[in-house]
């Protein structure tokens, strides 16, 4: 059945604001999301610090041996 | 695979190494034990290379295969590096009622007090940089649980170290002025 005209943009309005009401997250504060972006800065100045750390050659050894019995 | 599988598989692992040792050390908390199961997972990987599906992501792959070894081993043994007398938790906690200072000490030991499921995923997210879908698949999850289990691991964070607010961040905090949102 065809929209009725007169009711359409009713019944628009009240698609849209029910997926407002049921889908959309609530708007977060600016201090949330300045609380937000600080927490993934020490996350990220915390892994980058391990990330960081030379690594020890076994693990390359371990590649290296594993690769060559693979050639063998 | 072709003839050369061995040495590209080799080269792609050698290049995750940084990124798998990180992970690790970021779940166990123990360098020695983290390269313990970096070590475990490579020898995993490349016995089960065949099963992996070429063009398939392969940091969420490897760091699946280091989850669940991680996560076998601490049901088998009860690993975990627990806080018996509550040290952590005191120190924490003492601060609590303070405009507390967030340094990166306070801040480890708040994510040493979170559990296993809201670190590694605040590390996926918030450090490692992977998407939610890639967290979801390296946790066995779904993409809802990773965003819920996100939020929580941010809130108990925050819980830990008494913060309300970026500015209860520490004096190293960065460019507080320049890349946040100014408030409404």
């Amino acid at each position: 059945m065809p929209d009725d005209p007169s009711t359409k943009d009713q019944n628009d309005n009240n698609l849209m604001y029910s997926a407002m009401d049921n889908d959309q997250p609530p708007e977060r504060s600016a201090a949330e999301i300045n609380l937000e972006k600080m927490i993934g800065d020490r996350l990220k100045q915390y892994y980058a610090a391990r990330l960081s750390r030379p690594l020890p050659d076994k693990f390359a050894d371990l590649l290296r041996d594993l690769a060559k019995k693979e050639a063998e | 695979m072709s003839e050369n599988a061995g040495l590209d598989w080799h080269t792609r692992l050698l290049e995750l190494l940084p990124n798998l040792r990180a992970f690790a050390n970021s779940l166990c908390r123990d360098t020695d034990y983290a390269d313990d199961l970096v070590q475990q997972t490579l020898l995993k990987a490349w016995k089960s290379r065949y099963s992996f599906h070429e063009g398939s992501n392969l940091k969420a792959w490897l760091f699946a295969i280091l989850r669940n070894t991680f996560l076998t081993e601490l049901r088998k043994k009860k690993y975990e590096a627990e806080d018996p007398d509550d040290e952590l938790q005191n120190s924490l906690t003492s601060r609590g009622g303070q405009q507390s200072h967030m340094d990166m000490l306070d801040f480890e030991l708040a994510l040493s007090k979170l559990t296993q499921e809201q670190r590694e995923v605040l590390i996926l997210v918030g450090a490692e940089g992977v998407s939610y879908d890639e967290a979801a698949l390296i946790c066995g999850c779904a993409i809802g649980t990773i965003k819920s289990r996100m939020n929580r691991a941010r809130e108990r964070l925050c819980e830990l170290m008494g913060v309300r607010g970026a500015e209860d961040f520490g004096p190293d905090k960065s460019d507080l002025g320049q890349n946040t949102v100014a408030p409404s």
